[in-house]
């Protein structure tokens, strides 16, 4: 099997943040901790505007991995990067090193205390007995143990989000490529309001 | 019974000098972790595969993968 991997089709995201609330719903996280965040880059420029969803991307060379002192991370076998809260120290060396912002620290305390790392999980649970009470309160729900994919994914409303074996969401997306074409076709005033009499007759073929 | 005394004297001195084993083992790290194809008791998992079969899972996650592929639904 592939390794499970999370790709996000940019000209898709509509922003709607269904899979944050996904995310925050499925796996209750603690407000003041994003495991998965909707970035829109070019916010407003008409036809620049592009949006992303972003966690954890399980980096098969996880820097997160590499500073962490205490070795609190592991691969598991489909190469989802987790990691063990009971063995964090909440130094916060991953933040730093992670290039996606996954690392999450709940502040807690009058002076905002920094607590255990809280990232995406892939909806993999932890180290804890699979879909048991401690894995749930630590880590979230196990969706991957129950023969599911991950919520945010399952939840996305146009299919921007993918996630599950790396061989089927890249087939996934190379089909969807190969359909939609790119540039004018993909968007714009034909796409959304349909081409005019002679336009539909002589695509000018023109690229966004 | 007096080089035997010493010796063991010597081991139980030297015994300080030594550094606990740092070893990675599935013990003292969470390489044990159980997988994901071991399934859960927790009552939610998906009905059509069977726990503890790795090619039962992963055919389990690769059609719930192709959920996410339109194509199959309206082309």
């Amino acid at each position: 099997m592939a390794r499970m991997k999370f790709i996000c089709d940019s000209e898709r995201c509509i922003e709607c943040n269904s899979c944050a609330t996904a995310c925050k719903n499925e796996n209750e996280v603690p407000w003041g901790v994003n495991r998965r965040r909707v970035v829109t880059v070019n916010d407003g420029v008409v036809g620049q505007e592009k949006t992303i969803s972003v966690a954890c991307m399980h980096c098969s060379d996880a820097p997160c991995m590499a500073v962490c002192p205490v070795d609190c991370f592991y691969r598991t076998d489909e190469g989802v990067v987790l990691h063990d809260k009971d063995t964090c120290i909440g130094c916060g060396y991953c933040a730093y090193a992670c290039p996606f912002g996954a690392p999450q620290f709940p502040a807690s305390g009058t002076f905002g205390l920094r607590g255990k790392m809280d990232k995406c999980t892939f909806c993999a649970g932890g180290p804890e007995e699979n879909g048991s009470k401690a894995e749930f309160e630590k880590y979230g729900r196990n969706r991957l143990a129950e023969g599911k994919l991950p919520a945010c994914a399952e939840m996305c409303s146009t299919k921007a989000l993918l996630g599950g074996d790396g061989d089927v969401v890249a087939d996934i997306f190379r089909t969807r490529v190969i359909h939609r074409g790119k540039g004018s076709e993909v968007w714009g005033w034909g796409t959304a309001y349909g081409k005019g009499q002679s336009e539909a007759t002589t695509p000018n073929g023109k690229k966004s | 019974m007096r080089p035997a005394l010493l010796l063991a004297a010597c081991a139980a001195l030297l015994t300080a000098c030594g550094e606990p084993d740092q070893t990675k083992t599935s013990g003292n790290t969470n390489r044990a972790d159980t997988p994901p194809m071991q399934g859960t008791k927790n009552g939610y998992a998906e009905a059509g595969w069977t726990a503890g079969n790795q090619g039962s899972w992963e055919n389990q996650i690769r059609a719930r993968g192709q959920h996410q592929n339109e194509y199959l639904k309206t082309n």
